[in-house]
């Protein structure tokens, strides 16, 4: 699966521009008798990227602009999160692990309603000296660029 | 008996199937067209995805969506789809509709989305 970031781009007029980059990239491969995730990512600024792609400015909807109308109302119909970043972990419970499912590998904490499951190993690979710790009175689960914590 | 199981199990798969001809969030270059709903439940193509929806994603969704992925290609095995040259079909690739997502999807969420970047936080899609 691959995915890619929207980033803005600063133009003459000194307005904004969206513009999109690379992004993570997973994969499973099947090796020594198992399936093992390979995650790759690639990081620009968010702004003024310097390698971008520009989206299409003439779209093609080929006559099916109402069927294109209607699955927008469904994709505007789900939970709509981008708004909702900033203290969205102080805001909500965590999800106990042993209610997600049977191959919990990440314990980084004691607490069943601090452990957190994944189906890969991914979290620690970009963990805060401070947040990802079991010791931290406030046990976090590390990802790329954001920590999921129980505050 | 064992075909009697192989015909009941495709005959369920197929109820399941959905015809990706009818799916305009995304694309692909294939004759071979369908996919179980369950899988095509699992693909965000169109979304836009904010950090808490892709971490809740990729940390929650991908081996579901690698055992859901194995009863599509298990049902295009049982019921013998082949590619043009006669081969057995054992992959298909997706991709986002650009159209959909640049014109329709993220234009409904452009301001936020330019908030969401100007604070700092990151804004993905499945392509």
């Amino acid at each position: 699966m691959e995915f890619n970031e929207i980033r803005l781009q600063t133009n003459f007029n000194d307005n904004f521009q969206f513009i999109y980059t690379d992004s993570n990239t997973y994969q499973y491969k099947f090796a020594n008798l198992r399936w093992q995730p390979i995650r790759t990512i690639l990081s620009f600024p968010l702004i003024n990227p310097p390698t971008f792609s520009l989206p299409i400015t003439v779209p093609n909807a080929l006559g099916r602009e109402t069927e294109y109308q209607a699955y927008l109302a469904q994709v505007q119909n789900l939970p709509n999160n981008i708004h909702i970043q900033d203290h969205y972990w102080d805001s909500v419970d965590s999800t106990p692990a042993n209610t997600l499912g049977p191959t919990r590998v990440n314990t980084l904490s004691t607490g069943s309603d601090t452990d957190y499951w994944t189906p890969t190993n991914f979290q620690f690979t970009s963990p805060t000296p401070e947040s990802g710790s079991t010791n931290s009175a406030h046990p976090c689960a590390c990802g790329t660029d954001i920590c999921y914590c129980d505050t | 008996m064992a075909q009697t199981i192989c015909e009941e199990f495709i005959r369920e798969l197929a109820l399941n199937l959905v015809n990706l001809r009818n799916q305009i969030q995304l694309t692909y270059w294939s004759e071979q067209h369908f996919i179980t709903q369950e899988l095509l439940d699992l693909i965000p193509f169109g979304e836009i995805l904010s950090d808490i929806r892709f971490y809740s994603y990729v940390d929650y969704s991908l081996d579901e969506l690698v055992s859901k992925a194995n009863s599509t290609l298990l049902y295009w095995r049982l019921s013998g789809v082949t590619q043009y040259d006669g081969t057995s079909v054992d992959q298909l690739s997706l991709f986002h509709n650009e159209t959909f997502l640049w014109h329709y999807s993220a234009p409904s969420y452009w301001e936020e989305i330019r908030s969401q970047l100007q604070s700092g936080h990151r804004v993905r899609f499945l392509s």
